[in-house]
């Protein structure tokens, strides 16, 4: 069989993702460099990046996606370091897979809600704490930022701690061992040889989860009910409510570039720094 | 008062629930000396230098090291080191780095360390290989960058796990030579598991020969191969031929028409013979001789380089002799009536 014939099963594929990823992609890059009557501008663009209500969404919105990364690496990374290199029983670990992975399984929309009730000024948290006495009055978690991180670190842990455990699991403990053996710690020897070695899955997770809260819309709006917007909440408003097809093209066009940039940050980094090492 | 022994283990058990993967045991280990632990997979050799690592506490007993009780030291500071038995050298770092990962530990200097992990690469002839990353090597290269990670940290003993199995044969062999000069050359103590008893003969000054968690026996690879006390030993070490016996009333055993005395007792004796011990006489008739004698048929010649093994049956039993080459069998014939002799003090009844 000639070599190029290998390729022919791929063309349903290829069409699909052409028809309806590319194209709907250019339509939208498209119309973001053109005015009304359809000729070249930029002045999407300039507007976007230098009116200060705009920049501070994009402000507003980078925040709270690097808060996100950060917290749910650190917590994400404990998780999958504890289900991996602890936990020792097969059954243990297959029940804790399920718990990470079945919030997945649920729809955006009704697991926000549910943060909805449990962080309201009724809900959940802050009835403890009240009852425990901690705090006099309810503390605001719902319409406000920490609303949003606390929805978006939960619906978003999952990616981080599935990419941190496949890493983990692929390091060899005996590595751990020989770390011991020429005499280090236990906590030396992670910092030396185990987090060295999950810098790939490190990269991943927080390459998905980053450009994930980056693009998050469903959990914003109604953790904030709308009072903190985001950049795809900017984006929904300007194309559905105000029509204004080339102003969003260029907002998504600007958060298309920057998931560009850090994936082929993310794939420069593996391919020089981890790749020559590889892995036992 | 310095004392001979680098360790001392004393009724040491592993318990894992209820199961002891090592039971009851106690072990001296010599300074300086090269110490093989034989025996087949499972039988608590690679949890017995497991404990002396500290990768595994002790259930019960004690362990010494160095005179100093070591029973609950964690590994990290434990004057040993080990060679692992797939090496697990650490991927992400280059081979320097890989060497010079227990000194850097020790705070040197990085010149210091510079100068030893040189000299070291070079003793070991690894200098080309200074700046790559381990899975770049070869098996053997590997093999030699974990025996540098290991010495250079001058551990008082030195654990190998298996560390040539992994390995094919030829290469298997060079090690063999390289690791007896490296125990010379550095005069510590090696202790050095393994399942292949061939290695453990050529490599060791005493062998530690165990069974399902106890030790059986310790001896100079001479006294095991040559005074086997059970007949597991005679099995394990060498090739044996491990025959039944009769129990009879008189407090003897029978075997190949001969009568042994063993005392009054209950248990299984077997009568142990090594192939190499025995020799072929193509003639059927009774030798004037003081050597046992018992008369065989020829079942199978099999020419083997530096041997002939020859499967004889003997009463019902098939015997296994080793003829040199050099022994002309070419007119004998399968199912050849022949006899068999062997001097009286190579055979060994043992339980």
């Amino acid at each position: 069989m000639p070599k190029k014939l290998i390729y022919l099963p791929l063309i349903p594929f290829l069409v699909v993702l052409i028809l309806f990823f590319v194209f709907p992609l250019l339509t939208v890059l498209n119309n973001s460099y053109l005015d009304k009557q359809g000729s070249f501008t930029l002045v999407h663009y300039i507007k976007f990046l230098t009116d200060p209500y705009y920049l501070n969404v994009l402000f507003v919105t980078f925040k709270i996606s690097i808060i996100v990364t950060v917290i749910t690496l650190l917590l994400g990374y404990a998780i999958a370091y504890y289900v991996t290199k602890v936990l020792k029983s097969k059954l243990a670990k297959r029940i804790a897979y399920v718990v990470i992975i079945s919030p997945i399984f649920t729809s955006a929309v009704v697991r926000s809600f549910g943060w909805i009730v449990i962080l309201g000024n009724n809900g959940f948290i802050n009835q403890m704490l009240l009852k425990i006495g901690l705090i006099d009055q309810p503390i605001q978690l719902l319409y406000n930022e920490t609303g949003i991180i606390i929805g978006l670190i939960y619906i978003l842990a999952p990616f981080m701690i599935l990419s941190l455990t496949s890493v983990l699991q692929s390091i060899d403990s005996r590595l751990d061992e020989a770390a011991a053996d020429l005499g280090y710690s236990r906590w030396k020897s992670f910092i030396k040889v185990t987090l060295p070695l999950s810098v790939p899955g490190i990269l991943s997770g927080v390459m998905m989860v980053f450009s994930l809260s980056l693009s998050s819309y469903v959990t914003p709006a109604l953790i904030s009910g709308g009072k903190i917007k985001v950049l795809a909440m900017l984006i929904y408003e300007q194309m559905t409510q105000l029509m204004n097809w080339q102003f969003g093209g260029a907002m998504s066009f600007v958060m298309l570039v920057v998931s560009i940039v850090i994936l082929m940050v993310n794939n420069y980094l593996l391919k020089t720094r981890w790749s020559e090492g590889g892995r036992s | 008062m310095t004392s001979p022994y680098i360790i001392e283990m004393k009724n040491v058990s592993k318990i894992y629930g209820q199961h002891p993967a090592v039971d009851n045991i106690s072990l001296d280990i010599y300074q300086g000396e090269f110490l093989s632990i034989l025996g087949p997979s499972g039988c608590g050799k690679t949890t017995t230098l497991r404990m002396i690592a500290g990768f595994e506490y002790i259930s019960k007993g004690t362990i010494m090291l160095d005179g100093k009780e070591a029973s609950h030291v964690p590994p990290y500071q434990r004057p040993v080191n080990t060679v692992f038995q797939n090496y697990a050298l650490f991927p992400h770092m280059t081979i320097f780095n890989n060497i010079a990962f227990g000194l850097k530990r020790k705070g040197m200097k990085k010149q210091e360390i510079k100068e030893e992990v040189d000299e070291m690469l070079e003793t070991m002839g690894l200098e080309e290989h200074r700046d790559k990353y381990p899975t770049q090597l070869s098996g053997g290269q590997q093999q030699r960058v974990a025996l540098a990670r290991a010495l250079i940290n001058k551990p008082k003993v030195l654990l190998l796990d298996e560390p040539l199995a992994a390995l094919d044969l030829k290469l298997r062999k060079k090690m063999q030579f390289e690791l007896k000069r490296l125990h010379k050359q550095v005069g510590i103590t090696f202790i050095f598991v393994t399942h292949d008893q061939e290695e453990a003969l050529v490599l060791s000054d005493r062998i530690v020969v165990m069974r399902e968690g106890e030790i059986e026996q310790v001896g100079t690879s001479e006294e095991i191969y040559k005074d086997p006390l059970t007949s597991y030993v005679a099995q394990f070490i060498g090739d044996a031929n491990v025959l039944p016996t009769k129990k009879n009333n008189d407090g003897t055993v029978s075997a190949l028409g001969y009568d042994f005395p063993v005392g009054k007792t209950e248990e299984d004796y077997h009568f142990i013979i090594r192939p190499e011990h025995i020799e072929l006489h193509l003639s059927q008739n009774k030798n004037e001789t003081d050597m046992y004698q018992a008369p065989i048929t020829i079942t199978e010649i099999t020419y083997a380089g530096s041997k002939q093994i020859v499967e004889v049956e003997c009463m019902d039993q098939t015997i296994y002799i080793h003829c040199s080459p050099e022994q002309t069998l070419s007119n004998a014939n399968i199912g050849q009536k022949a006899m068999m002799m062997w001097k009286k003090e190579h055979h060994k009844i043992l339980k």
